[in-house]
């Protein structure tokens, strides 16, 4: 597993120590963070009647660089653009990074590689004739493996044999190969990495079972990690990842209402396996979720847990989606890690926050297509904003 | 294919990739081993690959709709010219980047046409 | 009238005028019958026209709305694309073509079915609801897609069937039965003719017998007693 206990001296987080080895990179970082759209940059841009103006305003930002070249925008371009940003920035980051910073950057990375796999995987168990070129561009840049990694995921056989090659030959050297070997472990006792077993899970597997579980074991190793980073790392990173866990145990729960996994029979089989094993709301309150039936039940666990009783009376009241709920408090978390210095949990933050952003950007650019800006206000959570509402009291 | 007698037919798409993602949503879409009843037309997509797809799925005998984005279609605009069959039915459809344009419809022209200037 | 506008090879007999004179009532009650059909279809048609327009500007309206939702969903949760695209297997949507007949001209008419899968939904652990709005969304917008399809083949349809009849119906106007009254035209006048012919040639047969020699007491009778009766005679009971 990539995450190991460090020494003592390696730790970061002490005063006297950080900025010898992180002092640089932190400095970019809070570079960095200025380069987060302002409310004005929205205001100006909300008012915008067209893309082109859009285009206009964004040059006046950090952004301006990456779309002032932009003959055609389109706001699918405009994402592309920003992640590109963000990727760049990010390299910059990893590239200045020194263990165990590095480590914990490539831990960030190791989500996205998550995401890509799923989506090749999906893509080839399906159609076996997908174009593997176009199956590339739509992978996240943040969780690119090298090319050739690619190419040998695409080209694998449709057969047990190729099955077995693409389990025991790539999947296994990517970084997150360590999980695909857990999660195969604990399907099954008998560890046979025989052909056709391994073909037969990946087939028969609904694939949202090993999407989870892969996250699962991701962000139980991503935990681990930072708690040995200590620190504020740790304290930060912990409450981040432990509200993403509970906001995916809650929008499983929710999700699943009229569909299969709702049956009274197989929430205990199926659905609870798919909760993250950690959170606030592990494993109490993870055991309760798993017996609701519908959003009463639901709302009745919740209401014990103070900051999931008033997302989901948002959801309720039809004030806000759970989802854009759940994203403006993991926003609020976020910036929180920007408050104090001398831990990682910031890049981690730059990256969510950014990926926040971006989306911000795209929904608006959609809003603005489509003739219906007055509907931007439905979703996006502007980045350290002076009027978010939790600033507000 | 020979069970569409009892399930009906398929509707066939080709779009960009919004309009094909919300079609697909929707549940239009089919995938078998011949191949699949939609096309996403990209950037870099050929006006012969979207003819090519369009043939093909005018000639399938289990499609019995088949819809079109109006921008992608002005790529093969002679060819849907003359395309004369009832059946499949070739709809065109506003996309989410070029909004709908009367004056290129090919139907709604003759329909604007005999209705004179009302 | 010159011998084109009537149809050729027609002996002017009594018998073909009786047969021409059918046809032409014929042909007439066809044109009304026809004539009533095509406004029929016109009628449709106009009103097809509209429907079609009104259906196509609506889809307009409708289709931004959608591709919002569809933003919406993708703001939530930007990997739901791909699973959508990567996990098609079997459509749930189909459609039913039947006929509807309107004054005898059959118009295909398509009918949607939804098969409701209860399967697996997308955005289980991000989005779900918003995605399945988006998919009610676009679902609604099929159903006025297959609505709009039915209206535009009964469109080309209905077109041609117009045209046809309104062929007919000039055929019938313009060629058929003018050509017709007027080989009806055509016998009376020669049947006018023969008749004034043998009237003639009577006059000149009793004439001559006036003229010659007298003839036998029992001949001359015979004709004195025929002529006052063919003065009298009426045409139609003459028979040759």
């Amino acid at each position: 597993m990539p995450g190991k206990t460090l020494l003592l001296s390696q730790r970061p987080g002490g005063l006297a120590t950080f900025n010898i080895q992180d002092g640089f990179n932190e400095a970019l970082l809070r570079g960095l963070q200025l380069g987060f759209l302002s409310d004005a940059d929205y205001r100006s841009i909300l008012q915008c009647e067209n893309l082109a103006d859009v285009k206009l305003n964004l040059q006046e930002t950090d952004y301006g660089a990456y779309v002032g070249d932009v003959a055609q925008i389109s706001p699918s371009i405009v994402r592309e653009k920003a992640l590109e940003k963000l990727v760049n920035e990010f390299n910059l980051l990893r590239a200045n990074a020194n263990q165990p910073l590095s480590q914990f950057l490539e831990f960030i990375r190791y989500d996205y590689m998550i995401d890509n796999v799923m989506l090749i995987l999906k893509a080839t168990l399906n159609n076996p004739n997908v174009d593997v070129a176009s199956l590339i561009k739509q992978t996240h840049p943040l969780g690119q493996f090298e090319e050739s990694v690619f190419n040998s995921i695409c080209a694998f056989e449709n057969s047990p044999k190729g099955y077995a090659e693409l389990y025991q030959s790539v999947l296994i050297d990517t970084p997150i190969g360590p999980y695909f070997a857990r999660f195969l472990q604990e399907e099954s006792a008998k560890v046979s990495q025989d052909a056709s077993y391994v073909q037969n899970l990946l087939e028969e597997l609904p694939t949202t079972k090993l999407e989870s579980s892969l996250r699962k074991l991701y962000l139980e190793d991503f935990l681990e990690f930072c708690q040995g980073l200590g620190g504020d790392t740790a304290t930060i990173m912990t409450d981040v990842i432990k509200a993403r866990a509970d906001a995916t145990a809650i929008n499983i729960t929710l999700n699943s209402f009229g569909t299969m996994l709702n049956d009274p029979n197989l929430r205990e089989s199926e659905r609870k396996p798919l909760y993250p094993s950690m959170g606030f709301l592990y494993p109490e309150g993870t055991d309760k979720l798993s017996q609701v039936g519908d959003e009463m039940e639901l709302a009745a666990v919740l209401r014990t847990y103070q900051v999931y009783r008033g997302i989901f009376d948002k959801h309720q009241r039809g004030d806000k989606t759970i989802d854009d709920a759940f994203y403006e408090r993991e926003v609020q978390l976020n910036e929180m890690a920007w408050e104090g210095q001398f831990h990682y949990a910031a890049y981690y933050s730059y990256v969510r926050l950014k990926e926040q952003e971006i989306r911000n950007l795209v929904w608006i650019c959609e809003c603005i297509v489509q003739r219906q800006k007055d509907r931007a206000s439905d979703h996006f959570v502007p980045v350290f904003s002076r009027e978010a509402s939790y600033r507000k009291r | 294919m020979a069970d569409s007698q009892f399930s009906g037919k398929l509707i066939g798409v080709i779009g960009d990739e919004d309009t094909v993602t919300g079609f697909l949503l929707a549940g239009v879409g089919e995938r078998t081993s011949a191949g699949t009843n939609f096309l996403v037309v990209k950037k870099e997509t050929r006006p012969a690959e979207v003819l090519q797809k369009f043939k093909e799925l005018t000639e399938r005998e289990d499609v019995a709709i088949i819809l079109i984005n109006q921008h992608i279609a002005n790529l093969i605009r002679q060819e849907l010219a003359k395309y004369t069959k009832l059946v499949p039915t070739v709809l065109e459809i506003p996309s989410k980047e070029h909004p709908y344009d009367p004056t290129k419809d090919q139907v709604l022209k003759q329909v604007n046409l005999l209705l004179g200037g009302e | 009238m010159s011998s084109s506008d009537r149809i050729d090879g027609v002996f002017a007999t009594r018998m073909n005028q009786q047969t021409y004179k059918a046809k032409v009532k014929g042909a007439e009650k066809g044109y009304e019958l026809l004539k009533k059909k095509a406004d029929a279809l016109k009628a449709r048609f106009r009103a097809l026209l509209k429907e079609i327009r009104d259906a196509k500007m609506a889809l307009a309206e409708e289709m931004p709305a959608a591709f919002l939702g569809l933003a919406s969903a993708m703001y939530l949760n930007e990997k739901f694309r791909d699973n959508v695209a990567y996990e098609v297997k079997d459509a749930s949507v189909r459609v039913f073509a039947s006929e509807d007949n309107v004054a005898g001209v059959r118009l295909p008419v398509f009918q949607e079915n939804f098969i409701e899968s209860q399967g697996d939904r997308f955005g289980l652990t991000q989005g779900g609801q918003t995605i399945e709005q988006a998919k009610k969304k676009f679902q609604s917008l099929i159903l006025k897609l297959v609505k709009l399809a039915s209206l535009q083949t009964s469109f080309v349809t209905l077109d041609e069937a117009l045209k046809v009849t309104n062929r007919r119906v000039n055929a019938l106007e313009f060629v058929v039965i003018p050509r017709m009254t007027a080989t009806v035209k055509y016998i009376a006048k020669e049947l006018d003719e023969m008749e004034r012919e043998e009237f003639f040639r009577l006059k000149k047969v009793v004439a001559m017998s006036d003229d010659g020699p007298p003839p036998e007491d029992v001949d001359t009778k015979e004709a004195e007693t025929a002529l006052p009766g063919f003065d009298e005679s009426n045409e139609d009971d003459v028979i040759f």
